[in-house]
């Protein structure tokens, strides 16, 4: 951190927070971390403030997990991170090549945090990791970032909402063509730039707004009894549909606007009496349409 | 069917390779080789192989290892491209031809020549002139091997070491060598195999001293095809064993 024009790089990020990159694949997150970093310079420059997990890590192939691991950290660290990763002492005796996706994309990661140098650029780092592993190394680097050391900072980028949206206290949105933020997450989810990113987020409707505008309808901004506080309700009928076999979604027909919305879900939920209306609580308003998927558009 | 067609296939394939090397082992005779071996001036021809050899291949080995790797790593795409088809020619100059223009290059009353003397170097017909024939010979075989060797390597392995702290040294010494060493052993074999069968330029700057090749060719002219034939076995003796051990080496190495 001694070098005042690579300072000025990580500007506008602060630090002790996690900063979510987010955009569909092949939106430029790789190349865009890359440049920030330097990494695309001829010659490559290596920030030494600077530790980068690639999307697509290559561990050494002749090393097993622990020999690399210290190579590049402390023991401490290595006892502090492994079991956090869930990387057991049998599998850091592992080389490389023994281990499933999974279990090789935690040893990158080990890898790259027990370097312990104060900006962590995170590329994809959990997409072969399962749900139950992810969302506790998640909570943990949001620990440690925020409590342990507030001083250092976080960039993780992902083409997962789901992995951004509650640990993430800044979001970057890229998609082909457009880029904009860091802006508070709270901020960018109300506000999807595109219709893209509102898909992303996980709207599945707009309804038009009678003031101009539309309102974007989130499942889980639905309810379907009565809630007092600010929103809209919607008349129309339910639909249970099946789309395979395990599969089924719900349908729901409002009259006015003449519109369907369609989610995932268990339509047993509901029991026997359909409602005949929901309420959706709160909705973003938007000045575009979201337009209907494919599927929606099939009768 | 198809396998045993495919093994059927691959002894063909391999007698006939193998042809001209089990007919040289067959004809030779232990009485042969026994009164050669008394011959101080093949004893001597075996020594300046080994020497010079020796020499040649640390020479090689020790400039064309960071040689490749400055090539796979530190140019483009493009320009390694170009480079490739430009060292293709060095590879394909007729040994013959490389020869005459050491020669000519070496001679004792060209500016090179003449330096070389006032070094106290004995530019041509000289270990030195056998050295620089033996390198020019078997460096492209080297360089293009172990290059294609580093340029088979994804280069992430190396920069995410390097993006976490580890100098350029530490990284090839850590990640690269132990990954390219197998190929660069398989480069090494091919160029003692080029220095050891060296005849084409030594028999032209290096005819003394005089090197097992070249001893040959004087043995047919002398003595005729019985004696080639036996000093022959001798040079694949020496030629091949170094080739066959690296690349069983190498066969060991990868299955660690």
């Amino acid at each position: 951190m001694t070098d005042p024009i690579r300072l000025s790089r990580w500007s506008e990020f602060s630090p002790g927070m996690i900063h979510g990159v987010f955009g569909p694949s092949g939106a430029g997150k790789t190349t865009w971390l890359r440049h920030i970093i330097g990494l695309d310079q001829v010659p490559a420059q290596y920030p030494k403030e600077v530790a980068f997990l690639s999307q697509n890590p290559h561990l050494i192939p002749h090393d097993t997990i622990r020999q690399q691991v210290l190579w590049f950290g402390d023991p401490e660290s290595l006892l502090r991170w492994a079991p956090i990763l869930d990387l057991s002492e049998t599998l850091l005796d592992r080389y490389p090549g023994e281990l499933s996706g999974g279990q090789y994309q935690r040893a990158a990661l080990l890898r790259v945090l027990v370097t312990e140098r104060p900006i962590l650029v995170l590329d994809e780092p959990l997409s072969q990791i399962e749900d139950s592993r992810r969302f506790t190394i998640l909570e943990t680097l949001r620990t440690y970032i925020t409590t342990v050391h507030p001083d250092r900072l976080i960039i993780l980028s992902s083409h997962h909402w789901d992995d951004l949206w509650l640990v993430s206290d800044t979001l970057s949105l890229r998609e082909p063509g457009f880029r904009s933020g860091p802006h508070p997450t709270a901020t960018v989810y109300r506000n999807p730039p595109t219709p893209g990113f509102a898909r992303l987020f996980g709207y599945v409707a707009s309804i038009p707004c009678p003031q101009g505008g539309y309102w974007l309808v989130h499942p889980m901004s639905l309810t379907l009894e009565s809630h007092h506080g600010p929103g809209i309700t919607l008349q129309g009928t339910f639909q249970a549909a099946r789309v395979g076999a395990s599969v089924r979604q719900w349908v729901f027909h409002c009259e006015e606007p003449h519109i369907r919305l369609r989610w995932p879900g268990l339509p047993a939920l509901i029991g026997t009496s359909l409602p005949n209306h929901i309420r959706l609580v709160d909705p973003p308003w938007v000045p575009y349409r979201l337009p209907p998927t494919q599927e929606e558009e099939t009768p | 069917m198809s396998r045993q067609f495919a093994r059927g296939f691959a002894l063909a394939l391999i007698l006939l390779l193998l042809l001209p090397t089990l007919i040289l082992v067959a004809e030779t005779r232990f009485g042969t080789l026994s009164v050669l071996w008394h011959q101080a001036s093949n004893r001597g021809a075996l020594v300046t192989t080994l020497v010079s050899g020796a020499v040649s291949l640390g020479l090689i080995v020790a400039l064309g290892t960071p040689a490749a790797w400055i090539l796979a790593r530190l140019l483009s795409d493009s320009s390694q491209g170009w480079i490739g088809a430009l060292l293709a020619i060095p590879l394909l100059l007729p040994p013959l031809v490389l020869g005459l223009v050491l020669a000519f290059l070496l001679g004792p009353t060209t500016p090179v020549g003449s330096f070389l003397g006032h070094l106290g170097i004995t530019p041509t017909q000289s270990l030195f002139s056998l050295i620089v024939a033996e390198v020019y010979e078997g460096f492209p075989y080297f360089l293009l091997t172990a290059w294609a060797a580093f340029r088979s390597m994804p280069i992430a392995y190396e920069e995410e070491a390097r993006v976490l702290g580890k100098s350029l040294i530490d990284v090839f010494r850590h990640v690269t060598w132990p990954m390219a060493r197998s190929g660069v052993i398989v480069a090494a074999a091919m160029a003692w195999a080029r220095i050891t069968g060296a005849f084409g330029a030594p028999i032209v700057v290096a005819y003394h001293p005089t090197g097992l090749p070249v001893a040959i060719w004087i043995a047919l002219e002398s003595y005729g095809l019985p004696s080639a034939l036996a000093l022959s076995t001798i040079l694949l003796v020496v030629g091949l064993p170094v080739p066959i051990w690296l690349n069983w080496r190498r066969r060991h190495d990868r299955s660690h």
